[in-house]
């Protein structure tokens, strides 16, 4: 249950230092985890408790801050479950559309950016899991080695208690060559310089018709899923979700995962773009069709 | 500091754990739950703790 009191709790501190956390028994503790995850012995979810702390920073009053949780979780409903499961429904609908389409590439075009990512062999979208309170979001782990282009992201990015504003990204054969920010770009340098975090493992689209978010929140887990008028687009950088993989994970190995360019790193960092956006799949014949466009899914 | 009504907390804590852990399908009779929460969440905690302890 996520509920930081103060989000900037580690202003001061050296970003270098802030890394050095993610290394050591957190790297084996994490280890442990996905592969538990991946035999069907662990399942997790978040879910947000709203805090002075955020609301000030999201520019609402405490009350306000909470309508947003409750509104999004269906908290005010006599039964919640029962909404969450048409809502989930809705969403497993949708991402099997998506899956059955014969993608090769995504072409997604918006302010400062023109992205394009392979979607990669084996490959499934995931959403409506139960993996997080609220999720709206249908996101897959792309073969990190197919992306290409730049990326603007105009939320701002709360991490490692403090803020980094407007980054930039670009992407040469999967790798980041390039990154910017307008506030504390050393610390987002800092963040990719770990192993395998400068490239993704995740791309995700969320549809405004399912979102119930439509303020800016202060956090990844209401942001990411963020419906608004243009719904939002999200990248991770660091490692792949192992779930999308449409095969028996059972049965993969570390060296199938890297075979297949599911990228493995201790970070995992959800950066946000809620602008208008088009996106096109380019499929395997090399036809395209555009299947997503100002927040809504076009399929 | 405030608090959000019984009833919400309530809710909350069922979507929690009879429906988002187990991929949407709730906890299960026996199975372990870890729950990590920052201090200013004890109030909900406290509800996802009761709501499994009075469950047969």
């Amino acid at each position: 249950m996520i509920a930081p009191t103060e989000p900037f709790l580690l202003r001061n501190i050296d970003p270098k230092k802030i890394m050095i956390s993610n290394s050591g028994d957190k790297r084996l503790l994490r280890k442990w985890l996905f592969e538990k995850e991946d035999k069907g012995k662990l399942t997790w979810t978040l879910c947000l408790y709203g805090t002075p702390g955020m609301a000030k920073e999201a520019g609402l009053s405490i009350q306000e801050f909470w309508e947003e949780i409750i509104n999004a979780c269906y908290l005010d409903k006599e039964n919640p479950i029962k909404t969450w499961e048409s809502t989930f429904k809705r969403i497993d609908d949708l991402k099997n559309k998506l899956n059955n389409l014969p993608v090769d590439t995504y072409h997604m075009i918006s302010e400062k950016t023109d992205l394009h990512i392979k979607l990669g062999e084996h490959r499934r979208f995931q959403g409506g899991g139960g993996a997080n309170i609220p999720s709206f979001e249908i996101f897959t782990s792309p073969d990190w080695r197919g992306v290409n282009g730049k990326i603007f992201f105009n939320f701002p990015l709360y991490r490692y208690g403090n803020i980094i504003k407007n980054i930039q990204l670009e992407f040469k054969d999967g790798v980041v060559i390039k990154a910017t920010a307008d506030k504390n770009e050393k610390l987002l340098q800092e963040m990719i310089k770990q192993k395998n975090a400068d490239k993704i493992g995740e791309f995700s689209l969320t549809d405004k018709r399912f979102s119930k978010i439509s303020k800016f929140m202060a956090n990844t887990l209401y942001d990411e899923n963020f419906g608004g008028e243009y719904g939002n687009s999200h990248l991770a950088v660091g490692t792949s979700y192992h779930d999308c993989y449409s095969g028996d994970i059972k049965k993969m190995g570390e060296l199938d995962w890297e075979k297949l360019g599911f990228n493995e790193s201790i970070e995992h960092c959800d950066i946000i773009n809620t602008n208008p956006k088009t996106v096109e799949a380019i499929m395997k014949d090399g036809t395209k069709k555009i299947i997503y466009k100002n927040g809504l899914f076009v399929i | 500091m405030f608090t959000p009504d019984k009833k919400i907390l309530s809710n909350y804590a069922k979507v929690m754990i009879d429906f988002a852990l187990g991929k949407g399908k709730g906890v299960k009779p026996g199975q372990v739950v870890y729950l990590q929460y920052d201090t200013e969440a004890l109030p909900l905690a406290l509800f996802k703790i009761i709501s499994r302890h009075h469950r047969p």
